[in-house]
C-alpha cells in the first residue's frame, strides 16, 4: 500500500517540486504515473524510496512511515521494494545471473534458495539462456528485462519503474509492461511513471496525473480511449 | 579489465607517494645518527689546581659521579699525565724529562665524556658550575664549536624536518585524492547497492579491504624500491669516499621501523578509504535523476 497524505516537497531556490499531492494505492494495485518532465513524477519515486525528505505532510508505504526512518532502518526497508530505471542501473562487471541474485545476497539467503531462486526470474523473464552473459552484450529490452527480475527476485511489495520503457521501442515497451501486469498479478503493488499515454491508453489501469508538481487527474483510460476521472 | 587498470594506476602512484616518504625519513634518520656519532666525541676536561685538597678531590668526584650528564669520567694524575707527556714529546724536545719545572706545569685533569644529545646551554652550566668548585683551574669544552655545531646542527634539523614534513603532507594529499578517485568511480555501483538494501558494513567494507591492500602492496614496493636505491647509494658514497666512517654508518629501515612504515602506509590508505566511502555511502544518494524541462 501507498499513500502520500498531503505531501509538500520544497527544494532550495525555493523550488515547489510537490504541492499537496494526496493518492492512495492499495496493495496488489498496478498504476500509472503519469506527467511532463519536470512534473514531479522523479520526486514522488524519491519519496517512495527514501532518497528524499517531505518538507511537510505524510507519507505511509506499508507498515512503514517514510518520514520516520531512521538511517538504520532505511536498508531493511528498501528490501521491500523493487525499484527499475530507465537506464536499468545494472552491475556491468557482473553477469546477468550475478546481477539479478545480488538482493538475496544482501538478504544474506541460503545459496541454495539464492540459486533455486535465481533461476525461476530468469523463466519468468525468459532470459534463462544468457545467464551467463554480461549486461553490455544485451539488447535493451534484454537488459531491462534483467533490471525487472533483480527487482522482483526478493518478492517485494511495491515494484516502482521510473520510466522503464523509455529507451524501447514500441513493441518491447508492450512486452515489458505485460511483464509487469503479470507481476501484479501474483500480489505486488506496481507504480510506474512514464510518458508513453499510447501506452497508457492501451491498459486499462488507474493512471494519476501530475502537472507542475500537483495532481491534476486520477482515473482510468477505458477501452474506447476516453479518460474515466476520478475525485482527487 | 579498466578495473584492473584503475586499480594499477592507483597503486603505482601510492608507490611512488610512499618511496618519498620513505627516502625523506631515510634521509632524516641518517642525518640524526650522523650528528649521534660525531656528537659522541663530546668531552670536558676539568684541569684542578696543583694545590687542591683531598676534600676538595673528593667532593669533585661525588659532583661528577652524581651528574647524569657525564657517562663516563676519566681521572689523570699529574704523573701520569707526565709519563704520557715524556713519552710522545722526549724525542722532539731533548731535555724534557730533565726539566724539574715540568711536574709544576702539567695539571691532573678530569676527563668527562658527555651525553652525545646534550644541548650547549646545558654543557655550559655544567662547566659554570665546575668552574665554580673549590680546586678547580679551568674548564675546557670547546665551547666556540660546540655552539657553531648546535646552530648548524639545528639549521639542517629544521630542514630536514619541514622538508619531510612537506612530502609527508604532499604525499598523504595525493594518496587520498586518488583513492578518493578511485572509490568515486565506483560511485555508482555504491547507490545500486543502496538501493538494493545493502548495509553500511556491506557496502563498505569491499572498499575498506581494497584500500588496505592497495596501501599494504604499495609500501611493500616502496620499502623495496628504496632499499634497491639505498643500497646503490651506499656502495656508490663507499667507493667514494672509502674511509669515512659516516658512510659505513649509512642504515636503512631497522624492524621496528619497517613494522611502523608497513603499518602507516596501510593505515594512511584504509582511512583515505574510509573517508572516501563514508562521504559517498550515506543512504541517500539517489539513482534517480531529475529532470527539467
Amino acid at each position: 500500500m501507498i499513500e502520500f497524505q498531503h505531501v509538500y516537497k520544497t527544494y532550495p531556490g525555493p523550488v515547489h517540486a510537490l504541492k499537496d499531492v494526496h493518492f492512495k494505492i492499495a496493495k496488489g494495485e498496478f498504476v500509472f504515473l503519469t506527467g511532463p518532465s519536470g512534473a514531479g513524477k522523479t520526486t514522488i519515486f524519491k519519496m517512495i524510496s527514501a532518497y528524499d525528505s517531505l518538507s511537510s505532510g505524510e507519507l505511509q508505504i506499508g507498515d512503514y512511515k517514510v518520514s520516520e526512518l531512521t538511517t538504520k532502518e532505511l536498508p531493511l526497508y528498501r528490501r521491500k521494494l523493487g525499484i527499475v530505471f530507465q537506464d536499468y542501473k545494472l552491475l556491468k562487471n557482473k553477469t546477468v545471473f550475478d546481477n539479478i541474485s545480488l538482493p538475496l545476497i544482501i538478504q544474506k539467503e541460503r545459496d541454495s534458495y539464492t540459486q533455486r531462486r535465481v533461476r525461476e526470474v530468469l523463466d519468468q523473464v525468459g532470459l534463462f539462456h544468457k545467464k551467463e552473459q554480461f549486461p553490455e552484450s544485451l539488447s535493451g529490452g534484454e537488459q531491462q528485462r534483467v533490471a525487472i527480475a533483480r527487482a522482483i527476485i526478493h518478492q517485494p511489495g511495491i515494484l516502482i519503474a521510473d520510466e522503464p520503457t523509455g529507451n524501447l521501442d514500441p513493441e518491447l515497451s508492450e512486452e515489458i509492461i505485460d511483464l509487469f501486469e503479470k507481476i501484479s498479478a501474483q500480489g505486488t503493488t506496481v507504480f510506474i511513471a512514464t510518458h508513453d499515454q499510447t501506452l497508457v491508453k492501451k491498459k486499462n489501469k488507474r493512471n494519476i496525473h501530475i502537472q507542475n508538481g500537483s495532481l491534476v487527474q486520477i482515473g482510468s483510460f477505458v477501452q474506447n480511449g476516453s479518460f474515466e476521472a476520478k475525485s482527487l | 579489465m579498466k578495473n584492473q587498470s584503475l586499480r594499477f594506476s592507483t597503486m603505482m602512484v601510492l608507490w611512488g607517494c610512499y618511496t618519498l616518504m620513505i627516502g625523506s625519513f631515510l634521509l632524516y634518520k641518517n642525518f640524526n645518527q650522523f650528528i649521534k656519532n660525531w656528537g659522541e666525541n663530546r668531552e670536558m676536561i676539568v684541569y684542578l689546581k696543583n694545590d687542591i685538597s683531598i676534600q676538595e678531590l673528593e667532593s669533585l668526584q661525588t659532583k661528577i659521579k652524581n651528574d647524569k650528564l657525564i657517562e663516563t669520567t676519566q681521572y689523570s694524575n699529574k704523573e701520569k699525565v707526565l709519563e704520557q707527556y715524556q713519552g710522545q714529546l722526549a724525542s722532539l724536545v731533548p731535555g724534557l724529562n730533565e726539566d724539574p719545572e715540568l711536574m709544576n706545569l702539567i695539571p691532573a685533569s678530569f676527563e668527562l665524556k658527555l651525553q652525545a644529545d646534550a644541548a650547549p646551554e646545558t654543557i655550559e652550566a655544567l662547566s659554570a658550575n665546575f668552574q665554580n668548585q673549590d680546586g678547580v683551574e679551568e674548564v675546557s669544552y670547546g665551547k666556540e664549536w660546540l655552539n657553531h655545531f648546535a646552530v648548524l646542527v639545528k639549521v639542517i634539523r629544521t630542514a630536514l624536518v619541514s622538508i619531510a614534513l612537506i612530502i609527508f603532507g604532499a604525499s598523504l594529499f595525493v594518496i587520498s585524492n586518488v583513492i578518493h578517485t578511485h572509490v568515486f568511480r565506483k560511485k555508482e555501483e555504491i547507490e545500486i547497492l543502496e538501493m538494493l538494501g545493502a548495509g553500511s558494513s556491506m557496502i563498505r567494507f569491499p572498499f575498506l579491504l581494497e584500500g588496505a591492500l592497495l596501501g599494504g602492496f604499495s609500501i611493500l614496493g616502496a620499502v623495496g624500491l628504496s632499499g634497491f636505491l639505498f643500497v646503490q647509494f651506499k656502495e656508490y658514497i663507499v667507493t667514494q669516499y672509502p674511509l669515512s666512517s659516516a658512510v659505513q654508518s649509512l642504515e636503512f629501515l631497522g624492524g621496528v621501523e619497517f613494522l611502523i612504515v608497513f603499518l602507516g602506509g596501510i593505515l594512511a590508505s584504509l582511512l583515505s578509504s574510509y573517508f572516501s566511502i563514508s562521504h559517498l555511502n550515506t543512504g541517500r544518494s539517489s539513482l534517480f535523476r531529475i529532470t527539467v524541462e
